[in-house]
C-alpha cells in the first residue's frame, strides 16, 4: 500500500518500466551498467519510463527460437519521448513504422522450462 | 614491436553437410591439408588454436584443441580453444598471430570448426540468439530478427530495396558455383528471389527471406602461421598478415547512437588499415561477413570501401562483382560458401590466401595483391578485421 509506486500515484506496476539515467549526460538505458557508453559517466539514477512510445522498426519472425509460442512473433524497436530505445514484442496484428504504442505486461517466452514474463508493447487503444 | 607474420599453409574441408564425419574428422582433415600445403612436419608446430562456438551444446564435446593435438601427437605444445561467438575463427587467428609474433613459438596451427547440421533448427537458432543481449534474448530476438529490423531501417534511411538484397545473393551464389568448397552451389536469379510467392524463398523475418540468410553448415578451415623471416625460407609466396583489428560495440543493437552503423567494424578496420599502413583504396579483394545480405552492403561501407549509404549503388554498378573493381566474397561468402560459425573467420583467410597466391582458379581476382576480411561476433558487437598482403 505504501510502496514508492503508491507515492508516485501509480497503481499498476505493469505500466512502469525501469530505466537507468546517466547523471553525466542524461542518457537513459533499460540496461544497468557501471560506465555510461555515451559519456563514460559512472553515476546513474533509477527512473521510470513513460507509458507511451513510437515504433521505429519491426519484423514478423517466422523462424522462432525454442520456447517461443507466437508464430509469427512480431518484434520491434520502440523509442520513448526521452530518446530511450527498447526492443520488444508487439501485440498487434497491424504494425507500421511510426505507430504509437503503450507498455503491457505478459508472458515473453519459456527458457529451460521457466516462464519468463516482461514488458511487451500494445497499440494505443 | 612484433615480428612480421605470414600464412604459409592453408586448408579447408568442403563446407556443407557432413553426416559421416565427426567434429574431430573435420578439424583433422583441414589441419592436415594446411600442414601438407605448408610443406612442414607436424612436429614443427609450436602452438595450436581451435576456434569453435557450439560444440559443447550441439556435439557434447569441449577441449577440441586437445583432441586435435592428440590426433597430431603433439603433447608438448600449448593448445587452446577459442570461443568468441561467430567471431571464434577470427579470434583464434588473432591469438595464433600473437603467439608467433611475440616469439613464443615459430609456427602455429589455427583451425576453426563447427558441426551444425543434424541438430534441430530451432535449437541452433536459439543458441546463436544467445549472442544477443540478455534483455533482447528474453524477448525472443534472434540474429535474423535483428538483421530484419536493421534492414528496414536501412531501407528507410538509404533507399536500399529488396532487389539490392537479392543482388547480393545472386552474386554470391554465382561466385560459389566456381568454388568447389562451397556449401551451396546453385545459381539463383533476381526474378526467382523477387517473386512474392516463391515457395523456395519463404519469409524468415520480413523483409528478409530465406535467400537473404546464410545456411547452417558443417566444416573446418586451417592456417599455418609463421614468422615472415622463416616463412621466406619455407615457401615461395608467403602471405603476410599485415594488419589486424578488433573492437566491440553496444550489444543492445537498438541503443546504438545510429543503429545502421556497424561501429565495431569501423574501429576494427581502421586499426587493421593503420597497422598495415594502407587505406581501403589499396584493397583488391575482400571477404565480408554476409550472414545476411544486408550485412554485405553495410560492411562494404563501414569497412571504408564506400561512403555510408552508397554500398547498394556500388553493388548495382557491379563494382563488387568478380570482375569488378573491388570483388567482394569471391568464395560465395557466408551466403553460399556456408557458415560453420567457428570456421568462418579462418575460411575467409584461406580464400584470401588462395586469391593472393593466384590459386583461386575460376574465381581468381586477377593480380590481387592486398586483401581484407571481417568476421563478426553477434550482431557486429565484436568484430575482427584483417589485412593480408603478398610478401614479395
Amino acid at each position: 500500500m505504501f510502496s514508492p509506486l503508491f507515492w508516485l500515484g501509480v497503481t499498476e506496476l505493469e505500466e512502469r518500466m525501469k530505466g537507468f539515467r546517466c547523471e553525466g549526460c542524461g542518457w537513459i538505458s533499460t540496461v544497468k551498467r557501471v560506465v555510461c557508453p555515451r559519456c563514460g559517466g559512472k553515476k546513474f539514477q533509477e527512473v521510470y519510463l513513460s507509458g507511451e512510445c513510437r515504433l521505429l522498426t519491426f519484423t514478423r519472425l517466422y523462424a522462432v527460437s525454442e520456447g517461443v509460442k507466437d508464430m509469427p512473433l512480431t518484434l520491434g524497436v520502440v523509442e520513448f519521448d526521452n530518446g530511450t530505445r527498447v526492443l520488444g514484442q508487439i501485440t498487434s496484428e497491424k504494425v507500421s513504422v511510426g505507430m504509437k504504442l503503450r507498455l503491457a505486461w505478459g508472458l515473453l517466452r519459456v527458457v529451460d522450462g521457466k516462464k519468463i514474463y516482461g514488458f511487451k508493447f500494445k497499440p494505443e487503444n | 614491436m612484433f615480428r612480421k607474420i605470414a600464412i604459409i599453409g592453408c586448408g579447408m574441408t568442403k563446407f556443407g553437410r557432413h553426416e559421416d564425419k565427426t567434429l574431430t574428422d573435420l578439424m583433422t582433415e583441414s589441419s592436415l591439408e594446411a600442414i601438407r600445403d605448408a610443406g612442414i612436419d607436424e612436429k614443427d608446430i609450436g602452438a595450436i588454436y581451435v576456434g569453435n562456438m557450439l560444440a559443447q551444446e550441439l556435439n557434447k564435446q569441449t577441449l577440441l584443441a586437445t583432441v586435435l593435438a592428440d590426433q597430431l601427437a603433439l603433447y608438448n605444445v600449448a593448445v587452446d580453444g577459442i570461443s568468441n561467438g561467430t567471431a571464434s575463427g577470427g579470434s583464434a587467428v588473432r591469438n595464433a598471430f600473437l603467439a608467433v609474433a611475440s616469439g613464443f613459438c615459430d609456427i602455429a596451427l589455427v583451425t576453426g570448426v563447427e558441426k551444425m547440421r543434424g541438430s534441430p533448427r530451432d535449437k541452433v537458432t536459439d543458441l546463436i540468439a544467445t549472442m544477443s543481449h540478455p534483455s533482447e534474448y528474453v524477448q525472443g530476438a534472434t540474429l535474423p530478427s535483428l538483421a530484419a529490423m536493421f534492414t528496414r531501417l536501412y531501407m528507410q534511411k538509404y533507399g536500399v530495396e529488396r532487389r539490392h538484397l537479392a543482388m547480393v545473393a545472386v552474386k554470391n551464389h554465382s561466385n560459389a558455383l566456381k568454388n568447389p568448397y562451397a556449401h551451396i552451389r546453385k545459381a539463383v536469379t533476381l526474378e526467382e528471389l523477387l517473386s512474392e510467392d516463391n515457395p523456395k524463398n519463404p519469409v524468415v523475418a520480413d523483409p528478409l527471406r530465406l535467400y537473404d540468410c546464410c545456411p547452417m553448415s558443417d566444416g573446418a578451415a586451417s592456417l599455418i602461421l609463421c614468422s615472415l623471416e622463416e616463412a621466406e625460407k619455407i615457401v615461395d609466396t608467403p602471405i603476410v598478415i599485415a594488419g589486424i583489428g578488433q573492437a566491440s560495440d553496444n550489444p543492445v543493437v537498438c541503443e546504438r547512437e545510429d543503429p545502421t552503423v556497424l561501429e565495431a567494424l569501423r574501429r576494427a578496420s581502421q586499426q587493421a588499415f593503420k597497422m598495415a599502413k594502407i587505406t581501403p583504396k589499396d584493397i583488391d579483394v575482400a571477404e565480408l561477413h554476409d550472414a545476411f545480405t544486408i550485412l554485405e552492403i553495410a560492411e562494404s561501407e563501414d569497412a571504408g570501401f564506400f561512403k555510408k549509404g552508397t554500398g547498394h549503388k556500388a553493388l548495382e554498378e557491379e563494382v563488387t562483382s568478380l570482375d569488378g573493381e573491388l570483388p567482394i566474397n569471391p568464395s560465395g561468402g557466408l551466403k553460399a560458401r556456408g557458415h560453420p560459425v567457428g570456421a568462418t573467420g579462418v575460411a575467409q583467410l584461406v580464400e584470401l590466401t588462395w586469391q593472393l597466391r593466384g590459386e583461386a582458379e575460376a574465381r581468381q581476382v586477377k593480380g590481387a595483391e592486398k586483401a581484407f576480411s571481417c568476421n563478426l561476433g553477434g550482431f557486429a558487437s565484436n568484430v575482427l578485421a584483417f589485412v593480408l598482403a603478398r610478401g614479395d
